[in-house]
């Protein structure tokens, strides 16, 4: 008989994401992935300037800040046929670089790893022993026993005090965790030094953008950075230097224990390539523009239909009309008033609630379609984008990574089996690599640039009279992420986003096709419906980010809280 | 890590009426006072983790956010240190670190400040706009005088710009 869980909320603080499976026989046979707020956002940017459109859009979410800042301003220019000075192209796409880096490292480490990674294991861990392991595989200079040994102490003064704090309720002893107690404790030590590298990636953003965690420095037309070798308040040879720095600390956490310790969790956890594979349809967008008009890019995207990376259709510019013809989203199975299908910049945002409807409307979150079909946006479509274009980076880092997870599995696993739960977390570590690259080459082309004696960063807009339309992307960390905008006048007249969670967390389609989140998880296993861990793995694996809205500090838990009233 | 000796952290949603009302209170404290020795003034938004970088064991840190205590909207409460939530509610959640999971990765990275002083308002509206109510917007002033005396307490010389 069918049993039905109910996962909600999966999201942390706000209860966004609620997950629905039905299971038979220790098996998922079907999902709904249903977001639980409304994300009106876009009405507040009617009637506005254009020009402001994107500090409104950075306060959509506290995640994802810089890219709808950026995606923004890149809609505005597409509408007004915009260039964008070199010197403005380098600085955003170093800013996209190092916060795509810190994003899919706190993935990894801090949302994502303690599904695979038991804490309470750790424990019983011998240091010397996890040390000799960590140093079997890495360079890494942290992996020393006196380091697990500290690492291991702490963890145990937290479990031992019973405030778990961030451990609080992980599913530990699950029977799907398959980590020995030396790798659990090598990960759990890497995750402590995560936080630490997370903020050198973040310093990054906060030297070209002038604050994080909303930057400063973004106009239409360009960047307000003055640049100045010379100047004491402008981006000069010292700040370009420090930067520098904090770029070496990122590469040597990529490649000596963000690349090591995903391929040894994609290695052990081998069997996880045949699950959460889903919707097959993959989109990307092209990104990291090094000319002015948006034609030329350091990393290819583009669609690959039914996972077939040989039918790979590129999207070449920021003005691509496959892409611009290529998006509509149904509101079929979604709580917005009517039964619609439309492409974004007809698009209508009227709430009407009606209670959950298995078969009918059941989410707050519209249904995206590329072509007519459900499509995966991450990481995962973006570097089987960028293998299928023949990016030489990609293909290099991902064979590296096939060649460790094969080499520790047993067994050859070959790069189909990136279509998968396992396979998102490896393609996300691929990506980072290849973003770090695209770091330094921009640091490059920017230290260049302005050695040729180029300083132009912005380009001032005009609005003519009557109306534009355009659009903006951005391959974000989550993935696809697309601006629209019609603008009449000079002022906002429709304003949409088209988000990466959208794509992959929507509701069934006009068509009643199953949405990403859906897809993916029908056939995975459950091994205890209690405590449905594996659901969280495919899940996160996707780095679910809802539609980020309320943050109310709620005091509900009064047992331990004490609140002063103040006169 | 904040080079500052007093850190005051706004967190909140600017589209959402109220519940951005400690990015409100932050800018009124920005237009119309003045510290000596300075005081870090941050918009953290709705930011979770990305505002480690400003926790320090060697900081006194304000915060000001929207908060619901049952109080009549505009009405300001005061929570100190260990009673702020410092832990996870649960682990299913993925994304939106917010601000219980920041100060317990706080605790987790020992970078805990010295003294965490939450002052909350209980917000009227979370409608969208991108303006507070008029309630709450009355009672910013009460707001700043809290947190005058929290930082005149910690030695702080607090100094009200004159009206142009």
């Amino acid at each position: 008989m069918a049993k039905r869980i109910v996962v909600d909320p999966v999201t942390r603080i706000e209860g966004h994401l609620r997950i629905d499976c039905e299971v038979n026989n220790g098996k998922v046979s079907n999902a709904w992935s249903s977001g639980q707020m409304w994300r009106g956002i876009e009405t507040i940017l009617e009637g506005r300037d254009p020009r402001d459109a994107w500090v409104f859009t950075q306060r959509i979410c506290g995640v994802c800040t810089t890219v709808h800042a950026m995606t923004s301003v890149r809609a505005v220019e597409n509408a007004l046929a915009m260039e964008v000075p070199l010197n403005a192209q380098y600085i955003r796409n170093m800013i996209m670089a190092a916060h795509g880096i810190h994003d899919h490292i706190v993935h990894f480490y801090h949302l994502s790893a303690l599904d695979w990674v038991d804490i309470v294991s750790a424990l019983k861990a011998d240091p010397k022993a996890a040390s000799k392991l960590a140093e079997s595989l890495s360079d890494w200079p942290h992996n020393g026993a006196q380091e697990f040994k500290a690492v291991q102490d702490k963890l145990k003064a937290f479990v031992g005090s019973g405030q778990l704090g961030i451990f609080a309720n992980g599913y530990w002893g699950h029977p799907a965790m398959k980590l020995s107690p030396e790798v659990n404790l090598l990960a759990a030590a890497h995750y402590l030094q995560a936080f630490e590298v997370q903020r050198h990636a973040n310093q990054i953003t906060t030297i070209l953008g002038s604050k994080t965690p909303h930057i400063q420095n973004l106009a239409v037309g360009g960047v307000a950075n003055p640049i100045n070798p010379d100047s004491e308040d402008a981006l000069n040879m010292e700040r370009l230097a420090a930067i520098k720095a904090l770029m070496d600390k990122l590469e040597q956490f990529i490649y000596q224990a963000y690349f090591v310790d995903v391929t040894a969790v994609g290695g052990f956890y081998a069997d996880w390539t045949q699950y959460g594979s889903g919707v097959m349809n993959y989109l990307s967008v092209p990104d990291f523009p090094t000319d002015t008009k948006g034609t030329q890019f350091g990393m290819p995207g583009g669609y690959i239909p039914n996972g077939d990376v040989g039918a790979f259709k590129p999207i070449n510019s920021f003005n691509d009309a496959m892409f611009e013809k290529g998006v509509k989203e149904s509101i079929k199975h979604s709580w917005y008033d009517g039964d619609h299908n439309r492409h974004p910049y007809k698009g209508e945002t009227v709430p009407k609630y009606t209670d959950w409807d298995d078969d009918g409307k059941y989410s707050w979150v519209k249904s995206p379609t590329f072509n007519g079909e459900p499509a995966q946006v991450g990481p995962l479509a973006n570097v089987l984008a960028m293998y299928a274009a023949g990016h030489k980076t990609t293909q290099k880092v991902a064979n590296l990574a096939l060649e460790r997870v094969s080499a520790i599995a047993g067994t050859k696993v070959g790069i189909g089996a990136l279509h998968s739960t396992i396979g998102r977390h490896a393609a996300r570590c691929i990506r980072t690599a290849v973003l770090y690259e695209e770091l330094k080459k921009n640091y490059d082309l920017l230290i260049n640039n302005i050695a040729g004696g180029d300083m132009a960063t912005f380009n001032p807009p005009t609005f003519p009279k009557g109306e534009q339309m355009g659009f903006g992307f951005h391959e974000a960390p989550r993935g696809t992420l697309s601006h629209w905008i019609v603008i009449n006048n000079g002022k906002v007249k429709n304003y949409q986003c088209v988000v990466p969670s959208t794509w992959n967390a929507g509701p069934r389609n006009d068509e009643d096709k199953l949405g990403p989140y859906e897809a993916s998880l029908v056939g995975n296993p459950i091994a205890d419906d209690q405590k449905p861990l594996e659901v969280l793995r495919t899940v996160h694996s996707f780095d679910p980010c809802l539609a980020c809205a309320i943050h109310l500090h709620d005091n509900e838990r009064k047992d331990i809280v004490k609140v002063n009233v103040l006169p | 890590m904040s080079s500052h000796n007093v850190v005051v952290l706004g967190l909140g949603n600017l589209l959402l009426q109220d519940e951005g009302v400690g990015i409100h209170a932050l800018r009124y404290l920005q237009s119309n006072y003045e510290f000596e020795p300075e005081v870090e003034l941050v918009d953290g938004g709705t930011s979770g983790l990305d505002l480690l970088q400003f926790f320090s064991p060697e900081c006194k840190m304000i915060m000001l956010d929207a908060m619901e205590f049952d109080e009549p909207p505009g009405g300001i409460g005061r929570v100190e240190n260990e009673n702020i939530l410092a832990r996870l509610n649960t682990k299913t959640s993925v994304h939106h670190l917010g601000l219980s999971d920041l100060l317990a990765v706080a605790h987790l990275t020992d970078v805990v400040p010295k003294e965490i002083i939450l002052f909350g308002v209980q917000p009227e509206s979370l409608e969208l706009g991108v303006e507070p109510t008029e309630t709450v917007r009355k009672a910013l002033p009460k707001l700043m005088e809290h947190v005058e005396q929290q930082l005149i307490e910690w030695g702080i010389k607090v100094v009200r710009k004159a009206l142009p």
